[in-house]
């Protein structure tokens, strides 16, 4: 092992951050090799004293203020109902305006915006008019026609092993 | 009490005199460092539900902490003068304590406070990293060169004495 590898390992060890294994390993190693085991010694012998020397000044702490904390607790509480209820009431608020600025249905008379529809109505070209509802029979014959195959074409099939296609005007 | 309270009362016993050491030794101040601690438990109160979040909440109580004696000198203007950081030698000491105590007083800030989170408050490194914001690898590498350093200083005094 390098020296500066084994320089940083017991430099670990001497801290207290080596992991069990790694330090029984160490252990191993050093039973073997009395100058690292010297160094070893010089890296514990000083993080020892600092270690003391860094403990020494260890004094009674004051009793916890813990009416104090469960006063911020119940402060905090009440703060986060208040933002709760604000949230609730902007939501309600939110959901009023919508429904008071979005499109009425008359439903009198069933028709959704029914004097604008009847002005787009009548402004089609009559074949093209929607006749009654939406889902009344004669609309959607009206589309159906609309989406049909144009009859003024053909249909040119010369072989039976040949795709039939559509041709010009009869 | 509820159980985040309890849990936080548990930690106070627990964590509070490290911590109130590692807040008097960046404040310089006793009655600063009490105030402080007992602020940084109320603002843990504050911000209960990270606590369950927190990997370690030593590393978390320490990070506030920190926070709060950062803008406490910032505030105060407090300059940290060595020798009151380091407590006074006693009658009775070790050998090697006062090349210790004088190369701890030496070191710069970065690395005595990694040191001190390490050696005082029993912080693992990953918790260190967490409460400094630093990788691992810096804690690791800030370690070894304050140790080199403390290492040298006994060395130079059993030269000395030699």
């Amino acid at each position: 092992m390098d020296n500066e590898t084994l320089d940083r390992l017991l430099m670990d060890r001497a801290l207290g951050g080596l992991s069990a294994d790694v330090e029984a390993l160490l252990a191993a190693y050093l039973a073997q090799v009395p100058d690292a085991a010297t160094r070893a010694g010089e890296f514990q012998t000083a993080a020892d004293a600092a270690r003391r020397v860094l403990r020494s000044d260890r004094s009674t702490v004051p009793q916890p203020a813990v009416m104090r904390w469960q006063e911020v607790e119940r402060t905090r509480r009440r703060l986060r109902m208040l933002r709760q209820g604000l949230w609730a009431a902007a939501i309600l608020i939110l959901g009023v305006g919508l429904g008071l600025m979005w499109p009425r249905t008359d439903y009198h008379s069933g028709t959704l915006g029914a004097s604008a529809t009847a002005r787009n109505e009548a402004a089609l070209p009559p074949e093209r008019r929607l006749i009654g509802d939406f889902w009344s029979a004669p609309r959607l014959y009206q589309q159906a026609r609309r989406a049909a195959v144009p009859t003024h074409t053909r249909l040119i099939w010369h072989s039976a092993v040949n795709r039939p296609q559509v041709g010009g005007a009869l | 009490m509820d159980q985040v309270l309890s849990r936080l009362e548990r930690l106070y016993h627990e964590v509070g005199p490290g911590l109130l050491a590692y807040l008097h030794r960046r404040l310089a101040d006793r009655h600063a460092a009490e105030d402080l601690l007992q602020e940084t438990f109320l603002t843990a109160v504050r911000g209960r539900d990270r606590l369950s979040q927190a990997v370690s909440a030593r590393a978390w109580l320490y990070a506030i902490a920190r926070n709060l004696a950062a803008t406490a000198i910032r505030r105060r203007r407090l300059n940290e003068s060595l020798p009151e950081n380091v407590p006074a030698a006693s009658a009775y000491e070790q050998p090697h304590q006062e090349a210790i105590r004088a190369a701890i007083a030496e070191l710069p800030d970065v690395l005595r406070e990694t040191l001190e989170l390490r050696l005082r408050c029993e912080l693992t490194y990953e918790e260190i990293a967490a409460v400094l914001d630093i990788p691992v690898g810096t804690v690791r590498s800030r370690l070894h060169l304050a140790l080199r350093r403390l290492r040298a200083a006994v060395r130079g005094q059993e030269e000395d004495q030699g």
